[in-house]
């Protein structure tokens, strides 16, 4: 093949491919005027929906972090047998769909389910109610937090932290004071990549906490409802996600970006007179 | 009286790392290739790593033995990284403050108007006087330095070592210095240990290993000359000794009194007149021997040894008895101090 012949090749596939991936998100905007988007959001439906997902995303979001960053920390720092299945373990939801994701929390924390009883005795339902939601929500969203996480923390200076346990630092201080801020890029990257998974959460929460406008329906499934019903609102909820989207591939970039201000190395100095 | 008492054996992928050391209030050189177990040492001293046997002990108190490991965490050990380690997202105060106090610690070092700066933005000197600073904020009662000039480039090292002798001296805590270049280490230790695949083949002061090395090891390591001297500092900020032979030699080096001169014979060149080159120093001599060693010869002009090519002595036509002149830079001299008071010339 000639040289030419390839340069076509390569400028047709990329305008294709530019083409397929832009033209939806451009085809949303075109279809409602911005100034109708706004007043589509003001639409019950749609403002119930981004109440229940902000306040579920957030409780989820909190959770994951909070659980999830000493998790990782463990899982990148100690070497044991077994480490690597243990961190496989951790990346099923990654590769179940999410409706199985939601059958899966049903067997387990649903009325028949295996800790049914148990949560019934306690007064406990889960199922069909926002903490329900916010289960679905997390259980889907870990596994992209945790593995950026556990990158972050591996890529960690072994000596810094020997440093700084040579300094008098116990495991607690270590963890605050030197581990947490020199991985922050990475685990802030890890965080923003799991907040969109789990605000975009459909499946898993559809089949385990069901779409009652007002508890348990989020924005992606208050698009589902409102596709037979109003599709100027299910387009003004999906252009919302757009620009959330938007924001957070942003965030990302920032966050990769300022990690290499954090770690770096200690190299050489070009001057040594000051 | 704080002194550091070890008897170890740490294993190692290639070999076990055995080490028998008593430290007071001193500064204990530790020379050897890289990969010989330095490190190592330094690590099981500060709790970095587990040694098979042995016991740590520190003015009497066990830091590790039969059933005590403390953890690196509850030890007081200073450690200057051979990187430094420093925290790259602190300030220079607040990587001191992390240790403890560090007042006064900044002005001590000369990094006071550093305080606001981040790592990134320091030298190699300067990172070095912060982990320096960091390490005694911690009131540690063992300094451990992993190479501390490799860091540096040639330029600053000189008046580097120069400011850290001084600060080992004036500390008198148990200290290890480990580095690969024995001159380096002399010029700081009070005694050294060679160390070799883990284990030390020689120890005792810079001056003894230089005169009767244990083996050819040695010998290639320490292998220096060593001539004597009284030392002043001169006008320009050099060092001016006065050798007992009543030659004068000229150093980088800032020492004052009676000194040891150490040179390399690799940094010393020969030649039938003195050369308008840019070394400072100029022994003229008659030649008592030449040695083969390899492709190299070793020759013997009055105090000193020079090692050059074959070819070089082929050249000259050098032969026995004949007198040369040895040549070699001031920055090429390393200054041994025993007992003499040492000045600064960076003030």
């Amino acid at each position: 093949m000639s040289r030419a012949v390839f340069g076509v090749f390569v400028a047709v596939s990329v305008a294709i491919a530019f083409t397929f991936l832009l033209l939806p998100i451009v085809a949303i905007f075109l279809r409602v005027p911005i100034g109708d988007l706004l007043s589509a959001l003001g639409n019950d439906v749609a403002r119930d929906a981004l109440v229940v997902s902000l306040k579920t995303s957030a409780i989820a979001h909190a959770a994951v972090l909070l659980v999830g960053t000493p998790t990782a920390y463990l899982l990148a720092r100690r070497r044991f047998r077994g480490r690597s299945l243990v961190v496989t373990l951790t990346e099923i939801p990654l590769v179940l769909p999410p409706a199985v994701a939601g059958i899966g929390l049903l067997a387990a924390f649903g009325r028949f389910g295996l800790l049914g009883e148990e949560l019934d005795a306690l007064g406990i339902q889960i199922g069909f109610t926002q903490l329900a939601v916010i289960l679905a929500v997390a259980f889907v969203e870990s596994p992209f937090y945790l593995r950026g996480a556990i990158a972050a923390f591996e890529a960690l200076d072994e000596r810094v932290i020997a440093a700084a346990r040579t300094l008098g630092a116990g495991p607690w201080r270590v963890f605050m004071r030197v581990a947490i801020p020199l991985a922050a890029g990475g685990l802030g990257a890890a965080s923003a990549l799991a907040l969109a998974r789990g605000l975009g959460e459909f499946g898993a929460t559809i089949i385990f906490a069901g779409s009652l406008q007002d508890v348990t329906q989020t924005l992606p499934l208050a698009i589902y409802a409102e596709l037979d019903t109003d599709f100027d609102v299910a387009l003004a909820i999906s252009a919302l996600f757009v620009v959330v989207g938007a924001a957070i591939l942003v965030a990302l970039k920032v966050f990769t970006w300022a990690r290499f201000d954090s770690i770096s190395p200690s190299r050489p100095a070009a001057s040594t007179s000051r | 009286m704080g002194t550091l008492r070890l008897d170890l054996t740490i294993p190692t992928r290639s070999f076990d790392v055995e080490v028998d050391l008593e430290v007071g209030r001193e500064t204990v050189g530790l020379v050897g290739p890289s990969g010989a177990g330095k490190t190592t040492i330094l690590d099981a001293i500060a709790g970095l790593r587990r040694p098979s046997r042995g016991s740590i002990e520190v003015a009497g108190e066990a830091w590790f033995g039969k059933r005590v490991n403390r953890r690196p965490e509850d030890r007081s050990v200073g450690y200057v990284f051979q990187e430094y380690a420093l925290f790259p997202h602190m300030t220079v105060e607040r990587n001191v403050a992390f240790a403890g106090d560090g007042a006064g610690l900044l002005e001590r070092l000369g990094i006071a108007a550093l305080a606001k700066a981040k790592p990134a933005q320091l030298s190699g000197g300067e990172r070095q006087r912060v982990a320096l600073a960091r390490a005694l904020a911690r009131k540690p009662r063992v300094l451990l330095l992993d190479e501390p000039m490799a860091a540096l480039d040639p330029h600053t090292r000189g008046r580097v070592r120069s400011e850290l002798r001084l600060l080992l001296r004036e500390l008198r805590l148990p200290t290890i210095v480990v580095a690969h270049d024995f001159l380096d280490t002399a010029a700081l230790a009070d005694r050294v240990a060679v160390l070799v695949d883990g284990r030390v083949v020689q120890s005792g002061t810079a001056e003894e290993l230089i005169a009767r090395p244990a083996n050819a090891f040695v010998a290639e390591l320490a292998g220096g000359n060593l001539v004597h001297g009284t030392a002043r500092p001169r006008r320009d900020g050099l060092t001016e000794i006065v050798l007992e032979s009543g030659q004068v030699v000229v150093s980088t080096d800032a020492a004052f009194g009676p000194v040891g001169v150490v040179i390399h014979p690799w940094e010393i060149s020969l030649a039938r007149a003195e050369s308008e080159d840019s070394a400072q120093n100029h022994i003229r001599g008659r030649i008592e021997s030449i040695v083969p060693v390899g492709n190299r010869r070793r020759v013997r002009v009055g105090p000193l040894t020079a090692e050059v090519t074959a070819a070089a002595v082929e050249q000259l036509g050098l032969a026995e008895s004949d007198v040369v002149v040895a040549s070699f830079k001031a920055t090429a001299t390393r200054l041994t101090t025993r007992g003499s008071s040492l000045i600064s010339t960076v003030e």
